[in-house]
């Protein structure tokens, strides 16, 4: 059963892959039915622009977000700073577009990584099943028994604090998570004639298993890894305002919050406009990933 | 029912295990010397040699593991390396301080959560259900201190309804110490709001559809009297086995609440002692911690097991 901090959205997740097994291939009605998905329209709009301002923020942004001005800190919002200033008389407005940068660069390679190793661990477990799976399952239970947050801290704090460590322990938290689902899909696809064909054949099981299965168990991989992205903005926002990742100056939004926090009732905005972003950022990946997942499961 | 919990059992053993040895490992790894740490630049190393001597610390690996995990089942845990006090009494303090902001927060939870659900599934794919699905989906994915800073900045800064620090001041009864929890237990809520509602929505869903749900309003009894005497009851167990395996997620959202808005509780002192290094303090809690939340699931599978026998017999 699905335990707890792997998040609530999973449990209908694994229906989803279950029941997504019979070979279909994702193509024009899934795409034409997405397109008509208002919440799936919406999701995407935002991540989109945050994409946009995380690529182009050196264009678009009003004033460099590195630059401090000591003769402004903390200014209220106004018609020259849209967002007002932070502590070191920086523009937030700019700050929050640039800050988009730093966690869509660790989210979408973590989640990545994640998805290439667990995918790896899932094919090996439900192809071969016994005791490599038994051996597998059993290190996911124990990856499983402490809270992501937990690890992580430990790992982070004790290794050192970069955006590279934190990409390595999202996705070494994340891969056996990964390794259920495509592990299940495995299981029922491993049955179906194709699969003995190919035996038959004399495929070796590594072609058999990367060519002939993976194909077929594209898309809960698919849905695993749009949820899973939303997820690795939850777990790597959250490692940024513990301060156990990327560190000062960057315009991060988990550890600008972290930093501003100390201002709040002098300046709140400094602290508030990063937060919001980032809500906005989760809520529109998770809109896009529901709305995928429904696509897929009808 | 024993055979099932003693293999639960059985499974959690292990994952403990492994945990204890990641732990110890981590510990290990990190840079610096333990005696030097204690005496300071100045001391000679023979100094630094003979407390290493002392404290144990060059005894091999395995050796030392042992008796560390020795010390931590019989209690005695050391001393802290930043406070030169004892570990156990002040994690015991910190752990009761997080207990009271999690039973804050699973009271807000619960029948919030359960309440939007059920009224969800009674309006199936109506507009209330799809806002109530909406919202509960968002609310998950917002990571703790998002919400909470949000939150403490409008109810707190602004409207100035909560204190924005979690800690009363010495002296503060027990009904002025909730004000100072409520704010604090409000992004723990969220997170696990979304979860426990669909369950419950599910629930409602399957139950109101089913045979005698359709027998009981046949034979003319009143909608609410079905809802509530017939269809509840079943409709609830579900989401209710669900929230106990929610509690290990407290844990986590803990660290990031009580650093957000500074409550002297677990969650905290694991990120304190371990940005300080705090070997001792981040061994036990981190430990204390991880037996918490095995427990706490086991509890939960328990629950669900008798609830459901059903479970019992898969296993």
């Amino acid at each position: 059963m699905a335990s707890g901090p792997w998040g609530p959205t999973l449990p209908k997740l694994q229906d989803a892959a279950v029941e997504v097994t019979a070979p279909r291939s994702v193509g024009r009605p899934a795409i034409g039915r997405l397109a008509r998905d208002p919440a799936f329209l919406v999701g995407a709009a935002i991540v989109l622009f945050w994409v946009f301002a995380a690529a182009e923020w050196r264009l678009v942004s009003p004033y460099d977000p590195f630059a401090v001005s000591a003769s402004q800190p903390l200014t209220s919002p106004s018609r020259t700073h849209w967002l007002g200033t932070d502590d070191l008389g920086r523009d937030v407005f700019s700050r929050v577009l640039a800050g988009a940068a730093p966690v869509l660069a660790v989210a979408p390679t973590a989640t990545a990584l994640s998805l290439v190793g667990g995918t790896t661990m899932g094919l090996v477990a439900g192809f071969y099943r016994g005791l490599v799976d038994d051996v597998l399952m059993r290190l996911l239970d124990a990856v499983m028994s402490l809270p992501v947050i937990i690890p992580a801290t430990l790992v982070l704090s004790l290794t050192g604090r970069s955006s590279i460590n934190v990409i390595l322990v999202v996705a070494v938290l994340f891969s056996p998570l990964v390794a259920r689902t495509v592990r299940s899909a495995v299981l029922a696809e491993r049955e179906r004639e194709y699969v003995d064909a190919a035996r038959m054949r004399g495929d070796r099981d590594l072609f058999i298993m990367f060519f002939e299965i993976l194909p077929n168990v594209a898309s809960p991989i698919l849905v695993e890894g749009t949820v899973r992205v939303g997820y690795a903005v939850f777990t790597a926002g959250t490692l940024s305002f513990l301060q156990l990742g990327i560190q000062p100056p960057s315009p991060d939004w988990g550890l600008t919050v972290a930093v501003e926090r100390a201002f709040v009732q002098i300046a709140p905005w400094a602290a508030l406009a990063p937060a919001v972003a980032l809500a906005t950022l989760v809520i529109g990946l998770n809109l896009a990933a529901e709305g995928l997942r429904r696509t897929l499961a009808e | 029912m024993a055979r099932f919990l003693l293999r639960r059992l059985g499974l959690a053993v292990p994952a403990l295990w492994l945990v204890s040895v990641l732990i110890f490992a981590l510990a290990e790894i990190v840079p610096g010397d333990v005696a030097r740490t204690i005496l300071g630049p100045y001391a000679t190393p023979d100094q630094v040699a003979s407390l290493r001597h002392q404290l144990g610390a060059d005894r091999p690996l395995v050796v030392r593991y042992a008796a560390w995990l020795e010390g931590f089942a019989t209690g005695s845990w050391g001393d802290s390396l930043v406070l030169h006090r004892p570990v156990r009494p002040f994690v015991f303090t910190h752990l009761a301080n997080s207990l009271q902001l999690a039973l804050v927060a699973l009271a807000l939870t619960i029948p919030v959560s359960l309440a939007l659900g059920v009224i969800a599934g009674l309006h199936e794919n109506g507009p209330v259900d799809h806002a109530i699905s909406l919202v509960g989906l968002s609310l998950t994915a917002i990571p703790e201190f998002v919400s909470g800073v949000i939150l403490l900045i409008v109810l707190g800064v602004q409207l100035k309804w909560f204190p924005i620090v979690a800690q009363p001041p010495p002296g503060v009864s027990v009904i002025g110490r909730l004000r100072y929890l409520i704010l604090p237990a409000i992004p723990l809520m969220f997170v696990l709001f979304g979860y426990i509602a669909r369950m419950a929505r599910a629930g409602m869903v399957d139950v109101m559809g089913s045979g005698y749900i359709r027998t009981a309003v046949l034979k003319g009894l009143p909608a609410p009297y079905v809802i509530s005497h017939h269809a509840l009851r079943n409709a609830l167990l579900p989401a209710i086995t669900v929230i106990g395996s929610q509690i290990g997620w407290l844990v986590g959202g803990l660290v990031v609440v009580e650093t957000l808005f500074t409550y002297p509780g677990l969650g905290k002192l694991i990120y304190d002692s371990a940005i300080a290094h705090d070997v001792p303090v981040l061994e036990a809690t981190a430990l204390l911690v991880a037996t918490m939340f095995m427990l706490s699931n086991l509890a939960a599978d328990a629950v669900m097991a008798f609830l459901q026998p059903r479970v019992r017999a898969s296993g």
